[in-house]
């Protein structure tokens, strides 16, 4: 028997004293101790305080817990009795996707009954053991200091962030994101949080080769065991042919994957999964299932797909929805069409080619880029290599599914919950009012769960055996069989005149997409379609090819290929400043775009079709550049008091865009309710970010109601409208915009009916704060309340719904500028990046506070790839380093010392009050801006991710 | 995952428990960790065994109890400041609460954060074997395999200058290379821990006058045992690190004695 006090309350378990002791307090329902890295001890997602201390649950046995108190995150306050510490981390905005809020905020409790006046070392040190991919570290120092404020004088002090926009009560104003407070506190909110008792559970067997034949199965022994529910195979399960890409439909990635797989196309890819009662017998199962693969020849890079005769990724056969060439037959021949490879079907012409493992193309361009070269004074040529790297989510890749009344209700963590319907309608062959998902809160996703990567498969189980179904990915699984940055070869040529100007840009973009081709177009696009805009250049011409290979998958990732595209770009200006011997600030205010500029390079750069031609919107880009060039002392040369030391600045013009013109879609239905309140039913899927509380505020300066009467639904696939979901960084500008039109719509009908009650004119009629119709000519008032409560009488004209459907032609462009100033040492090759400042215009940032961090989470993720983060692959195609510590994300400890985010106040035509996107864009400048410092302080350029001391130290020929 | 659990009340109530097929369970950051390498069927926690938790000054000797954790270790008065500095090498916190100085040793890690800086200072093991309680050199027990004893506590010296330098490639990941040089009366003791290669000593006499070439030479061609390209750098790189960090280190030995070497 384990005596424990937990929260204060003496608690006995007849348990295994071997088993953790997170395990045993989620036995005691304190179910937010979760686990990021299955017992690593690395992320902290499973800190309590033991007897005093505050240590990974994960890492302690139940046994040795034995007669101690255990205090964890649900012991502080609840979501309507919150705790000083858990609203000021809400306050500060750090509360994001908040897998790993309850856990800050039990840190955060401990250090403060210990030291009510921690320095910023001592919150460092706290934080030391905490993961956090979403909004960074920067801001927890601010709520240490919200906190301090709190207990020493009741309020704040400190400026949180910038307001915007006055006149309006809710847009732009500081204010806790809806979701918050359940989130911090620990309250049930992710997948894992809704799983009923009698689930059972999934794993899935997985291919040790990289290519090769599942040639036999045998599932006997595992189905021998007692508690085994199903073995699923290639054999017994549908052979249907489609693609985990989350995005409009028909989106233009090929569909080339199976549920399950004859032929397994990297280490990882599924050949089994296996349902079982308990996840001891499933895995037990799974380790009997008998496997004979006849191995093939496999290629990992895009040099080794594009060799003449490299062995073929994909060698069945290929398939068009539309526009199937004329020579299709004769293609198909030359394939070697064993049933095992299935088939790549392609829902319009790419230029794939299957046959030189090619799953799509793209080339255009604008004037005469040769001639340009020609005429240009200094012409530089380099090849920029990016690396593969996960998106680390802190909750892992979850679906838990299940069966009521002969309907599949799926509870899913992702991006994209109507095309999770979608898929699993394809999979299960039920139309999709028989499917339900349910997004749950979102624990990270960063375009990782824009991809159906588990909800297919755990639906499926479901529905092939009538019982629930939970699947969890472990964290190798996440880096093994999930998706990935697209590791990018970007070539730049640019040429330039000697006052600066750039003639000519030329970019050849080799991708690899690994195995399948999701996103395989989408995203390597982006480092043309999101760069090459940034330019007043009138000869541009693009070449980008995307290679399958045996990699481990790639797919969606923030930013989609625009760091990549970015990096090749303003490195390559660097060099050709460099070159020419102009201030790189010059070339970069001599070039690039402002408003008004058309911007023909777009054409050929839609997503599978013609894009369309804009001029240049709202632009705070120069302001941008000008601001960070005054904070970093552009042109200023710094010194270190070590020689050793040699520090450089640098800075990278950045853009993305907000959501797809023409292709994305949104929807919302807002809903006058019986005391005047508001529901809005929004197709919108908030993973984080704060999405619910934009449509908040919208809904709420719109209607004149206070934040605490309204009400958000989203991401349900029953009571929203369709929504293409968050991906693109459309979330504010087309689920916002959707949420303004119902708003608006609603506005009308309140309006109207006022009018009508009151029997005056509708144009008489005004919305008043909080929650009122006035009539301007008489002075009569109706509350909201009032209103209702006639409209929904037996005598009335009924409730007042109003929907709003959102589609769009206009972009809204966001664009900035980063900075980054670096300390090199140039004898061990050491980098510290001593200063970042990221700049952005995000048209009216909607919720500051929770912009800023997403500004700081997004650069220090980048600084991560810039310079640590690597998918390493040993010969055979397998990841040796899947695992947090030896992969090697950023913490507190890397941050840098001085970060800061701003935001350029531009007000946009088309965004939601002015609003355009803000996190996907903050992902595109560290690459280059550190890398163009290193230059500056070193010397040397370094054209690969990660940039490495072993690598500065190659480029200086010290090694 | 081991079967049974036994909670030592003391280091004799551990060691009679020690079979082939047990192992000791200290901190827990290791042989609880994700992919440990230690398989037992029956962990020996000494999470709760009397007298190996204290921290004890004694002249210009420091007694540390093997299961004082990384985080005792930074905080108490009485530890010398160059072992603080490498326990501060494990940059988490949390896991500085809970990882032990014994089972930091114990493990014997090729890129191990305590094992540099406590070989560089010949510190002291106090080790139970059996009824035999014996005081051993740590560089003879890192080279032994015998997993039977139990360290019971660590000795090392107050007043000896040491310099440690650690590269990994996140303050979280695991150390390519962590070196430590102390000063003695005789030479300077370099100690490193060189990432799936192993743990290196070597003396260097005051007779002769250290330059940065020459310590980038000598490990150029020295014969280091199993050092291979790996994903923690090249051997280039490996080798490269190793001369230039003796180097830095002799040299702010150097200028913090006035001695040379």
């Amino acid at each position: 028997m384990i005596n424990l006090t937990i929260n204060g309350k003496a608690r006995s378990f007849d348990v295994d004293p071997t088993i953790r002791l997170r395990e045993l307090l989620l036995k005691n329902g304190n179910f937010a101790v979760r686990d990021s890295d299955d017992a690593e001890g690395f992320c902290g997602s499973d800190t309590v305080i033991m007897d005093g201390i505050p240590v990974f649950s994960n890492l302690v046995l139940a046994g040795e817990a034995d007669g101690s108190e255990i205090r964890t995150p649900d012991s502080l306050g609840n979501s309507v009795d919150l705790t000083i510490v858990q609203q000021a981390l809400i306050d500060a905005g750090v509360v994001q996707s908040a897998y790993n809020s309850p856990a800050a905020a039990l840190l955060f409790t401990w250090l403060f009954e210990k030291n009510p006046n921690p320095s910023r070392e001592d919150v460092k040190d706290i934080l030391s053991g905490l993961f956090i991919r979403d909004a960074g570290y920067e801001h927890y120092y601010l709520a240490a200091e919200l906190i301090k404020e709190k207990l020493n004088g009741g309020e704040y002090k400190t400026e949180i962030a910038p307001e915007f926009r006055p006149e309006l009560k809710s847009v732009g104003k500081v204010m806790p994101k809806i979701d918050a407070p359940q989130l911090v506190s620990g309250e049930r909110a992710f997948v894992e949080d809704y799983v009923d008792a009698d689930t059972c559970y999934m794993v899935v067997l997985r291919s040790p080769y990289a290519s090769a034949y599942v040639s036999k199965i045998d599932t006997s022994k595992a189905e021998a065991i007692p508690g085994v529910v199903k073995v699923i195979t290639a054999y017994n399960c549908p052979d249907v042919t489609y693609m985990s890409a989350g995005q409009g439909n028909p989106e233009p990635s090929p569909h080339d994957r199976k549920l399950l797989n004859k032929k397994v196309r990297h280490v990882g890819d599924r050949v089994a999964a296996v349902i079982a009662e308990t996840l001891e017998d499933a895995i037990k199962a799974r380790d009997l299932i008998e496997v004979e693969y006849e191995p093939m020849d496999a290629v990992f890079t895009v040099e080794e797909a594009m060799t003449e005769g490299a062995p073929l990724v994909h060698n069945g056969k290929v398939e068009y929805v539309s526009g199937a060439p004329d020579d299709l037959d004769d293609y198909n021949k030359k394939l070697s069409g064993d049933e095992r490879e299935g088939k790549v079907v392609y829902q319009f012409p790419l230029q794939g080619d299957i046959l030189h493992n090619v799953a799509a193309a793209n080339h255009g361009g604008i004037g005469d880029v040769d001639k340009a070269f020609e005429e240009a004074d200094a012409v530089v040529e380099a090849t920029y290599q990016t690396s593969q790297i996960q998106h680390t989510p802190l909750e892992t890749h979850i679906c838990y599914s299940k069966l009521e009344n002969g309907r599949l209700i799926v509870y899913a963590s992702t991006q994209v919950p109507y095309h999770v319907r979608r898929i699993v309608s394809w999979v299960t062959g039920l139309s999709e009012n028989k499917i339900h998902v349910i997004k749950t809160r979102v624990g990270g996703g960063y375009g990782s769960k824009q991809d159906i990567l588990v909800e297919d498969l755990t639906a499926y189980a479901t529905f092939a055996t009538g019982r629930p179904v939970l699947y969890h990915n472990t964290r190798e699984e996440e880096f093994i069989a999930n998706s990935t940055r697209h590791p990018m070869r970007v070539h730049v040529k640019m040429g330039g005149k000697k006052d600066g100007t750039i003639t000519g840009i030329y970019m050849k973009v080799d991708a690899n997409t690994g195995p399948y081709g999701n996103h395989a177009l989408t995203v390597p696009m982006n480092s043309c379609s999101k760069t090459l805009p940034l330019f007043k250049c009138d000869n541009m011409k693009y070449d980008l090819t995307i290679y399958y290979t045996n990699t481990p998958p790639a797919g969606a990732y923030q930013g989609y290929g625009t760091p990549k595209g970015t990096y090749g770009l303003m490195m390559a200006m660097g060099e050709l400043a460099d070159k020419l011997g102009v201030d790189y600030k010059d070339m970069v205010i001599k070039n690039h775009v402002e408003e008004g500029y058309m911007l023909e390079i777009l054409k050929g750069l839609g997503e599978g079709r013609e894009g369309n031609v804009v001029p240049v919107g709202s632009c705070g880009l120069r302001e941008a550049v000008e601001k960070g060039c005054e904070m970093i002392e552009w042109g200023k040369r710094e010194e270190s008091d070590d020689p050793d030391w040699k520090i450089g600045k640098g800075f990278a013009m950045i853009m993305q865009g907000s959501g797809l013109p023409g292709l994305d879609h949104a929807n919302a239905v807002a809903k006058l309710e019986m005391d005047g309140s508001i529901i809005v039913l929004s197709g919108a899927a908030d993973i984080g970010t704060g999405l619910d509380t934009i449509i908040a505020k919208v809904t709420s300066d719109i209607l004149q109601v206070p934040m605490d009467k309204i009400t958000v639904v989203s991401g349900d696939t029953d009571s929203g409208a369709f929504d293409t979901g968050s991906y693109a960084s459309s979330g504010t500008f087309f689920s916002g915009n959707a949420a303004v039109v119902a708003a608006n719509n609603l506005k009308e009908k309140i309006l109207d009916e006022a009018a009508f009650q009151l029997e005056e004119d509708v144009a008489d009629m005004e919305l008043v704060w909080p929650s009122e119709v006035r009539s301007t000519k008489t002075g009569a008032s109706l509350s909201f309340y009032d209103i209702i409560h006639t409209a929904t009488s037996g005598t009335g004209r009924g409730h007042l719904i109003a929907p709003g459907s959102f589609t769009t032609a206009a972009s809204s462009v966001p664009y900035g500028a980063h900075f980054a100033q670096v300390a090199v040492n140039v004898r061990t090759g050491e980098i510290k990046v001593q200063k970042f400042y990221a700049l952005q215009d995000a048209g009216t940032p909607i919720n500051p506070e929770a912009a800023l961090c997403q500004m700081y989470g997004a650069s220090l993720k980048s600084i991560g790839h810039s310079l640590y983060e690597d998918m390493k692959l040993d010969k055979d195609g397998r990841c040796i380093n899947a695992n947090m510590t030896d992969y090697g994300v950023p913490m507190i400890s890397e941050q840098p010392e001085d970060f800061k985010a701003v935001l350029i106040d531009v007000n946009d035509a088309h965004g939601p009050f002015g609003a355009k996107s803000i996190s996907e864009i903050a992902c595109n400048g560290a690459a280059p801006a550190i890398g163009n410092a290193i230059h500056d302080a070193c010397g040397v350029w370094l054209r690969s991710w990660p940039m490495t001391p072993e690598k500065v130290l190659k480029a200086l020929g010290k090694i | 995952m081991a079967k049974t659990l036994l909670m030592a009340k003391n280091a004799a109530e551990a060691i009679d428990a020690k079979i082939a097929s047990a192992a000791f369970l200290a901190g827990g950051t290791e042989v609880n960790r994700l992919g440990s390498t230690v398989e037992a069927e029956t962990l020996i926690s000494l999470k709760k065994c009397e007298g190996l938790n204290s921290i004890k000054k004694d002249g210009d000797k420091v007694h540390i109890g093997s299961m004082c954790t990384f985080q005792d270790i930074v905080e108490s008065e009485d530890v010398p400041a160059y072992l603080k500095e490498a326990a501060l090498f494990m940059a988490s916190r949390t896991k500085r609460n809970m990882a032990t100085i014994g089972g930091n040793i114990a493990a014997r890690r090729s890129d191990s954060y305590l094992l540099p800086v406590l070989c560089a200072v010949d510190a002291e093991l106090s080790l139970l074997t059996g009824d035999l309680e014996e005081s051993k050199n740590i560089n003879l027990y890192i080279n032994e395999e015998n997993d039977d004893s139990l360290i019971t506590g660590i000795t090392v010296p107050e007043s000896v200058q040491v310099a440690s330098k650690r590269y990994a490639n996140t303050a979280q990941s695991h150390a390519v290379i962590t070196m430590s040089a102390a000063s003695t009366a005789e030479c300077v003791k370099l100690a490193v821990a060189v990432k799936n290669t192993g743990i290196l000593s070597f003396n260097l006499s005051s007779s002769g006058r250290l330059t940065e070439e020459a310590a980038v030479a000598f490990f150029k061609n020295y014969e280091i045992k199993d050092i291979e390209d790996d994903m923690f750098g090249s051997v280039d790189y490996k080798r490269y690190l190793l001369g230039i960090t003796a180097y830095d280190l002799c040299k702010q030995l150097i200028a913090e004695s006035g001695k040379e070497v």
